[in-house]
C-alpha cells in the first residue's frame, strides 16, 4: 500500500537509492498504490553521485514493483515482499536504468510495462 | 486432466491452483506456503522435521511405506515324468540314464554311415560319365 509520504527503494541502476512518494497517479478516492501503479516521486538519496542519471530533490515518474502488503493475484494465490520497491521512468514512461536487480511481478505485463520484465533478473 | 501443482516449503504438501502464499526476500528468494498455518510456523522458525503432520517427519519415521506384498510362488516345471506322443515313459527314462560316451558313439556311427552313402553316390556319377 503506497501512499503519499511512503519511502521506496529503487531497484534499477539509474543511480537513486531511496525515493519518497509525492503523488499516486490513481483515479480512485483512496489513491493507494499497489504493484503496477504509477506515482510521482522525489529522489532522497543517491547510490553514486558522479554516474547517476538522476539528481537529488528532482521529481520523476516511477512504477511500483514490490509491496510489503500481501495482495491477491490473477491465479488466486497471494504474494508479498519484504520491502517496498519502485523503478524510475522517464516522462514518456520508458525505464531510465538499463538493469533491474530486484524481482518484477507479472502484474506489470497487464499495465503494459513489458520492457521492465525483460530488464529484470527474475520474474515472479 | 492434470493440474499443475507446487510443493509447500514448510509442510511439503501439494499446492493446487488458487491456493498458496508467496513471500519474496530482498535477494529475490521466494518461499511458497500452502496456508497461513505453514507461514506462521515458518516465521516462528519451527523445524518441520519435529512436527508429526509434515511430510518431512513422516518420511523420517517411515510412516508412508507400503506393506510388502508376499512373493508369489514360482511354478516348477516338471518334465520327463510322463509319456509323450512319440515316446513312452520307458524310452524317456532309458535316454535319461544313458551316458554321454554311448551317445557320442551312436552319433559317430550315424555320421559315418551318411558320409559313406554320399561317397557311393559320387562314384556312381563318375562311372556314368
Amino acid at each position: 500500500m503506497i501512499q503519499v509520504g511512503t519511502n521506496l527503494d529503487i531497484t534499477d541502476n539509474s543511480g537513486a537509492r531511496v525515493v519518497k512518494c509525492v503523488k499516486v497517479l490513481d483515479k480512485t478516492k483512496q489513491s493507494i498504490g499497489y504493484t503496477g501503479t504509477l506515482c510521482i516521486v522525489s529522489v532522497k538519496s543517491l547510490i553514486r553521485k558522479q554516474k547517476s542519471k538522476v539528481k537529488k530533490g528532482h521529481l520523476y515518474k516511477a512504477v511500483v514493483c514490490e509491496t510489503k502488503k500481501m495482495g491477491g493475484r490473477a491465479d488466486g494465490s497471494q504474494m508479498s515482499c519484504s520491502r517496498n520497491t519502485a523503478v524510475l521512468l522517464s516522462p514518456q514512461q520508458t525505464p531510465l536504468g538499463s538493469r533491474i536487480q530486484g524481482i518484477t511481478p507479472y502484474e506489470l505485463r497487464m499495465k503494459k510495462h513489458t520492457k521492465l520484465l525483460s530488464l529484470s533478473l527474475a520474474n515472479v | 486432466m492434470v493440474l499443475k501443482t507446487e510443493v509447500c516449503r514448510f509442510s511439503g504438501l501439494k499446492i493446487y491452483p488458487g491456493h498458496g502464499m508467496r513471500l519474496t526476500k530482498t535477494d529475490s528468494q521466494t518461499f511458497l506456503f500452502l496456508n497461513a498455518k505453514c507461514k506462521r510456523l515458518f516465521n516462528l522458525r519451527l523445524r518441520p522435521a519435529k512436527l508429526a503432520w509434515t511430510t518431512q517427519y513422516r518420511k523420517a519415521h517411515k510412516k508412508d511405506t507400503n506393506i510388502v506384498v508376499a512373493r508369489k510362488k514360482k511354478r516348477s516345471i516338471k518334465t520327463g515324468k510322463r509319456s509323450l506322443v512319440g515316446a513312452s515313459l520307458e524310452v524317456i527314462q532309458k535316454k535319461r540314464t544313458e551316458k554321454t560316451e554311448v551317445r557320442a558313439a551312436a552319433r559317430d556311427a550315424a555320421l559315418r554311415e551318411i558320409k559313406e552313402r554320399q561317397r557311393k553316390a559320387k562314384d556312381a556319377k563318375k562311372g556314368k560319365k
